[in-house]
């Protein structure tokens, strides 16, 4: 068993405890999922304990997923009332075409800005828009994304996009809008180890169901020179270790006698090598300095302590399973 | 006078191809950075993520 709410608060709390700087942030479908509780207020009361539990964590920016409109705008719009950092540059009011959320936030760590966008996929299913309801209408995500950029020109030192639109889209996100450093995604809920780069963005997401946590460290010192990913060199490494083992085994084979096929992929191997070893060196240059950042999928397993008013919430409300 | 006044005329009509790649090049690399007030001071900041939560207040099977 992997996850728990209880589990996430208290990973939070003892990383905010050691005063390590932190955000937290959500990419969307938060609250509901598509076959809910057959119970609705049990639906709702488990969205109202996610909302206050986000809240608690100090969350910094929350995107509105298409699923998050299962319950109708207006639960969310009461919550963005109540104090919760929800964002959409793509969801607007159909008959006037106003946003319903804000676009974006900006955050302030010391004199360093990051700027938060929040982006859904361009449709609603059926399901969805009947529960959201006529009142919404969804603006392309892709132009949204360049206005909303064009908007924060000058104000932030970084753009992270929070995307309920999938990987796909996300990768056509990064090649047609400059200016994002990081895409953090959902809807597809995938578990993504190491970071995807496109153009001058990196793409990741954590999985789903809340079982894990992603940890984007970042270390900045150079405005404007591109970020690169420390882990890369230590994946690489390993490459080489498996490349080595199969050169071996290679070389091993022609010891027993000559064989031109064993030849020919023994020298496509060396030479695989010789490419591999000078990325090594490349990254290992770019490993220990400039702009750099490491993931880590956090698991939330049984054996971390869960927040003991967030696990009282959850009793008061009498829920015991999902 | 004239002479200064020459000079600087080639100096304006040699940078200006210069510059504009300067400008192109900042702001390819740098769309977003160019007028920050942060001027590089070594920052670290850990940004903790979640994404389809769909309503889990539990674990679940992994």
């Amino acid at each position: 068993m992997l996850g728990g709410l209880a589990r996430r608060v208290e990973l939070v709390e003892k990383i905010r405890s050691k005063g390590n700087p932190h955000l937290v942030v959500d990419s969307g479908d938060l609250f509901f999922e598509r076959k809910g509780a057959a119970d609705p207020q049990k639906v709702l009361a488990k969205a109202e304990i996610l909302a206050k539990a986000y809240k608690k964590m100090g969350v910094a920016a929350v995107n509105v997923g298409d699923l998050d409109l299962l319950a109708g705008v207006d639960f969310l719009q009461r919550k963005a009332g109540e104090g919760l950092p929800l964002i959409s540059a793509n969801l607007a009011e159909a008959s006037t075409g106003e946003l319903l959320f804000k676009a974006y936030r900006v955050v302030e760590a010391g004199s360093f800005k990051i700027g938060f966008v929040g982006l859904m996929g361009p449709e609603l299913d059926p399901q969805v828009r009947k529960a959201a309801g006529e009142k919404v209408s969804l603006l392309d995500p892709w132009e949204a994304a360049k206005k909303t950029l064009e908007e924060l020109r000058g104000k932030v030192d970084f753009v992270v996009v929070l995307s309920d639109m999938g990987m796909a889209r996300d990768q056509r996100l990064a090649k047609e809008v400059e200016g994002i450093q990081f895409i953090l995604g959902g809807h597809d809920g995938r578990f993504v180890s190491s970071a995807e780069q496109q153009g001058g963005s990196w793409l990741l997401q954590s999985y789903s169901k809340g079982m894990y946590v992603g940890s984007l460290r970042l270390r900045l010192e150079e405005p404007g020179r591109p970020i690169w990913d420390e882990g890369r060199a230590s994946r690489l490494e390993q490459e080489l270790a498996k490349l080595d083992g199969r050169i071996d085994a290679h070389r091993k084979a022609q010891e027993r006698g000559p064989n031109p096929s064993v030849e020919r992929s023994l020298k496509q191997l060396e030479e695989q090598r010789i490419r591999l070893k000078q990325e090594l060196e490349e990254s290992r240059k770019k490993r220990d300095r400039g702009n750099r950042f490491s993931w880590r999928l956090e698991p939330l397993d049984p054996s971390l302590p869960e927040d003991r008013e967030v696990t009282r919430w959850i009793q008061e409300a009498g829920i015991q399973a999902d | 006078m004239k002479r200064f006044s020459g000079l600087g005329e080639r100096i304006s009509w040699f940078s200006q191809p210069f510059l504009l790649l300067v400008a192109v090049g900042l702001g390819f690399l740098s769309p977003l950075w160019g007028d920050s007030a942060w001027a590089g001071q070594p920052i670290e900041i850990t940004i903790l993520h979640t994404n389809n939560v769909t309503g889990h207040l539990f674990g679940c099977p992994t």
